[in-house]
Parts: C-alpha cells; structure tokens; sequence
C-alpha cells in the first residue's frame, strides 16, 4: 500500500511537468515573469496570478495574524477553562466549515456590507493612499483577503496557542516576581514561543496560497497588478479554476495553466515542508 | 514608566485580546446565522426531491446533486479508506524508522498539493484518458484527497498504542500480522472511525477537485462514466448565477452541507470525545 501512494505520487509529480513542458518550451520564462495574459492572442505571462496569489496571502496574514494573537492570548492565558473548553472547539470548528460557504458568505453578505459602508468610507477618508482608490464594488482583493484570513484564523490561532501553552511556567511566574504585570508575563511567554508563533503563521499562508472556492466568487478574476485593495485580481487558483475548462481544447493553454499550477504546487510544497521543517527542528515538537 | 501607565497598558492589550475574540465568534455567527436564515426559507419537500429545472420554475430542488455527493464521496472513501488503514499498519507495525520518514514526508507533500492542483492532475490523469469527465474521476479527486489525511491520523492513533500490548500478543505466540490485525487495528478502531469522519466531512465539502472532473451535471446520476453534480458544484454555479431561484436555492445546498459537517464534527468532538 505505501508502494501505491509512492507510486500515485510520483505519477502527480510526473504529469505536472511533462503536461507543463508545451508551454515552457514554447514561452519560456514568460510563463513566470510576463505580465500579459491574454489567451486570444497566444500571451501567456502568468505574473499577474502570482502577485496575486502572494499579495491576497500577505494581505490575510495582515489581518489574521493579530486577530488570532490576540484569539489565542485570551483563550490561552485570559479565560476561565469552562469557557475556553467550548470555545476552543468552536474556533477550530470554523477551520470544517467548507470553502465554497466561505465564497458564498462573502459574495452576498460581506461584499454588500464592504461596498455600501467600508470601501466608501475608506476611500473618501484614506483615499490619498493608492491602496484605497479605485472603483468601490465590493469585490477584488480587499473582500477575498478578508474570507482569507477568516479561514486561517482557526489554524494559526490554534497552533499559537499551543506554542504559548508550551512555555514553562517559570518563566511567567519569574517575571511576576520580578513585579512585572501579568501583561508583560504574557509578553515574554510570546517572546520564548514565537518560533511556534511562527510556524502558525508559515501554515495559516501556505493554506492561503492554494485556497480556490473561498475567493473565486469574489476576487473578480481579471489579471493585475496593482496595490489598489479595491481593484479586481486573480490568483493562480482561480485562474485555473475559471479558464481550465475552456482551454482544453487549446493545448498550449492547457499547458499554460498547468505550468501555474506546478508554480503553486512548488511554492506550497516549499513552504510546508522546507521551512516548516526547519522550524520544528528548532523547537523539537510537532506542530 | 510608572506602575499606573503599565497597568492601563495592560488593560487596553487584554481588551484588544477580547476584542479579537469577539471579532472572530461575530464573524463564525454570521456566516452560520445567514447561511441558515437564507438556505431554511427555501427548504421544502421539492427542494430535496427534484432536480434541477429551468430558472423559472419554482418546483425545483437539488436531489440530483445530493445524489451525486453521496456517490462521489462514498466511492471515494470506499477507496481510500482501506488504502490508508494499510498504509498506516505497514507505517506503525513494519517499516524501519527511514522508510517512515520518508513515506511521512511524502504524505505531508501530498496533503499539501492544493486541491485546485489535485483537480488538473486527475484532469490529466483520468478525464483526459476517457475523454469524458465522469462521477469517477471526481471520486478519484477525492480518493486522493483523503489518502494522506486519513493514513496520517490512522498511523498516529496506531503509533499511541503501548509496546506492551503488542509485546503481550507476540509473547502468547501470535504471528505478526495477527498482532496487527486483532491487537492494533481493534485497539485503535476508535481512531480510525475519527478519521474517518473527519476526513469523509474534508472531502464531503470539498468543490475545487471537482471542477474539471466530476464538471456537474443537470440530470440525477447516469454512471460513472458520465459527468455528476454534487451539492458544492451546485452551490457554486448556482451563486455565479444572475436568478434569484438559483440563488435561493444555493443558501439552501449551503445550509444542508454546513448541517452535515457541523453534525460529524459535533458528533466526532463530543460523543466519540477524541481530539485530533
């Protein structure tokens, strides 16, 4: 059984490149760094869909990361155990709740709610910013980081914790000796966690990277590179999950759009296995 | 800084921590609260008996899909789950600690690969070949979804099991695969049906891998070798979609599966009470 799944693995890996092979040959480095992509002529520059997907993953991080710092403090160090016992489940309990109710949640209901009062508000105030111009529609990069995040959340929230959960008490209760307030206890225990920390984060993006359904309804998929939050975009998920079906009958863009998904295939490998390693080598536990 | 700065200080950090977590249940009973309020209103008899009609009709529903999501995941964990419960005897009872290392790594790339990317390599591997997308590429997707998912937490409730009882076995003279088939595999039978709930919910809700394999269909099922809707294709064609029926319909495809999930989860959490 373990020869199967070597064996089913290696065929993946297999099919991505030689299926991808068409279009590298065909545009060379295009495919990577191009900022065209237009099918009808035959361009395909696959940057835009990196940027995005990068760009839609730092944005989510932004906004997750201090949420579920501050999620897994409170359930960590703050709350009573009779409450933290039902709410850590329910947190964790969003991390089931499938992408595509996600999609549905932020196209009819935070959409809405980001055009009529957030995305004006924002722009008439901090509009000086180039993040904050552009047409006010409620969907685009801002809508698709916000469902982002809120799928992380549970993730990186829930190994924080642990990584907090992991500090020897004498480190806080040396710091209560030495009259340090129970806040700045908390401090140094985030301080001898943050590799944990860390490795919350490092999983919450890597998720982020290949998410599809969550932000496909949402995101607006038209290519660019822009900081614009308001502007559409796309990410190398959902361009293949938009185009895929209608570039089989073109080969060469079939070929483009799977060499993409080797792209994200890489890049989400890279970051769970190299770097996550390298964390739980450093702090010797499992996360 | 005085006493007095740092203990404000330290009020407004423990409230911004709150706060947070305020946000995030706000956030978890929205999309709960709509998905329910919007999906219960067009729940009626049609909707879980018919298929799918033409946009205007209002005698319609989404058992074709409910039927194709029962076929598609059924196939797909009836595959896997035997597979994985190998993969982990063979990991936990056989291999040397090199071979699992490298087949964990391995597993970890697998349940890595995002499932947009599962869905273009069963594209390759399966509809390109058959020249037709079918209910069994879809369940293919799926199969291999759950794989690395599943034997992971099946190797871990098997690696949990004390030596002794193992020890216990070979001393009364049993062979080692009695020992793996009657002491671990019944001992960690608690595991196993854990992740396999978890796992059966993951690919339950899953719609990526389906796109370009098991496509949708419009009609309740007709083989495997013909495409076959499932209720997260249909939820997200049906949202894409310009009709207001469609779209009510869809918050109820949304409020049935987010029932379904959240009972195995609940079920998995506080009555099997394991943790994984």
């Amino acid at each position: 059984m373990v020869i199967i799944i070597v064996i089913i693995f290696s065929i993946f890996f297999v099919e991505l490149v030689s299926n991808s092979l068409y279009a590298f040959l065909k545009a060379g480095l295009t495919i990577i760094v191009g900022s065209t992509w237009n099918p009808v002529k035959e361009i395909y520059g696959g940057l835009p869909f990196i940027y995005g997907t990068l760009y839609t993953s730092i944005l989510a991080l932004i906004i997750a990361v201090p949420l579920s710092l501050g999620v897994a403090i409170a359930s960590s160090e703050l709350l009573p155990s009779s409450i933290t016992n039902v709410l850590n489940p329910v947190i964790e309990m969003m991390a089931a709740i499938p992408s595509i109710i996600y999609g549905m949640w932020a196209l009819f209901v935070l959409g809405p709610i980001l055009r009529i009062y957030i995305e004006p508000f924002l722009s008439s105030t901090l509009g000086f910013l180039p993040l904050f111009r552009g047409p006010i529609t409620g969907l685009g990069y801002l809508n698709a980081a916000i469902v982002l995040s809120i799928m992380i959340l549970p993730i990186i929230s829930s190994l924080m914790r642990e990584a907090i959960g992991m500090v020897p008490k004498e480190i806080e209760e040396l710091t209560l000796a030495l009259g340090g307030t129970r806040w700045e206890a908390i401090k140094m225990k985030i301080h001898v966690a943050k590799l944990g920390i860390l490795g919350g984060m490092v999983l919450g993006f890597s998720r982020a990277v290949g998410e599809t359904m969550a932000i496909l309804l949402v995101i607006g998929n038209k290519p660019s590179i822009t900081l614009s939050l308001f502007s559409s975009g796309a990410t190398i998920a959902t361009v293949i999950a938009n185009e895929y079906p209608e570039a089989i009958i073109n080969p060469l863009h079939a070929s483009a759009l799977t060499s993409l998904a080797l792209i994200l295939f890489v890049i989400s490998v890279t970051i769970n296995v190299i770097f996550i390693r390298y964390i739980r080598s450093k702090i010797g536990v499992e996360i | 800084m005085s006493i007095k700065t740092r203990m404000i200080k330290e009020r407004v950090y423990f409230f911004l921590s709150y706060v947070s977590v305020g946000i995030t249940l706000f956030i978890l009973g929205s999309i709960i609260f709509y998905t329910f309020i919007n999906g219960f209103r067009s729940w009626n008899l049609d909707f879980f008996l018919l298929p799918e009609s033409s946009p205007l009709d209002p005698r319609q529903g989404i058992a074709h899909a409910i039927q194709g999501s029962v076929i598609v995941s059924f196939t797909a964990a009836a595959l896997a789950t035997p597979i994985s419960i190998l993969a982990a005897i063979y990991l936990s009872e056989y291999a040397s600690d090199k071979i699992r290392g490298y087949i964990s790594n391995i597993l970890e790339i697998m349940a890595s690969i995002p499932s947009i990317v599962v869905g273009i390599i069963t594209y390759l591997l399966f509809v390109e070949p058959l020249r037709t997308f079918s209910a069994f590429a879809g369940s293919m997707a799926l199969t291999i979804m759950m794989i690395p998912y599943m034997t992971r937490v099946c190797e871990d409730t098997f690696l949990s099991i004390g030596k002794e009882y193992r020890e216990a076995g070979l001393a009364l003279g049993l062979h080692k695969w009695k020992v793996s088939t009657y002491i671990v595999l019944r001992m960690g039978m608690r595991g196993i049906i854990t992740g396999f709930a978890l796992a059966f919910g993951r690919i339950f809700g899953e719609t990526a891998p389906l796109l370009f394999t098991a496509l949708g269909s419009r009609t309740f099922f007709t083989g495997f070798l013909n495409p076959v809707s499932s209720i997260t294709l249909l939820i997200y064609e049906y949202s894409k979609s310009p009709f207001e029926t469609w779209i009510n319909i869809a918050w109820g495809a949304a409020a049935l599966l987010m029932i379904i999930i959240l009972f195995i989860n609940i079920l998995i959490r506080f009555v099997v009470g394991k943790r994984i």
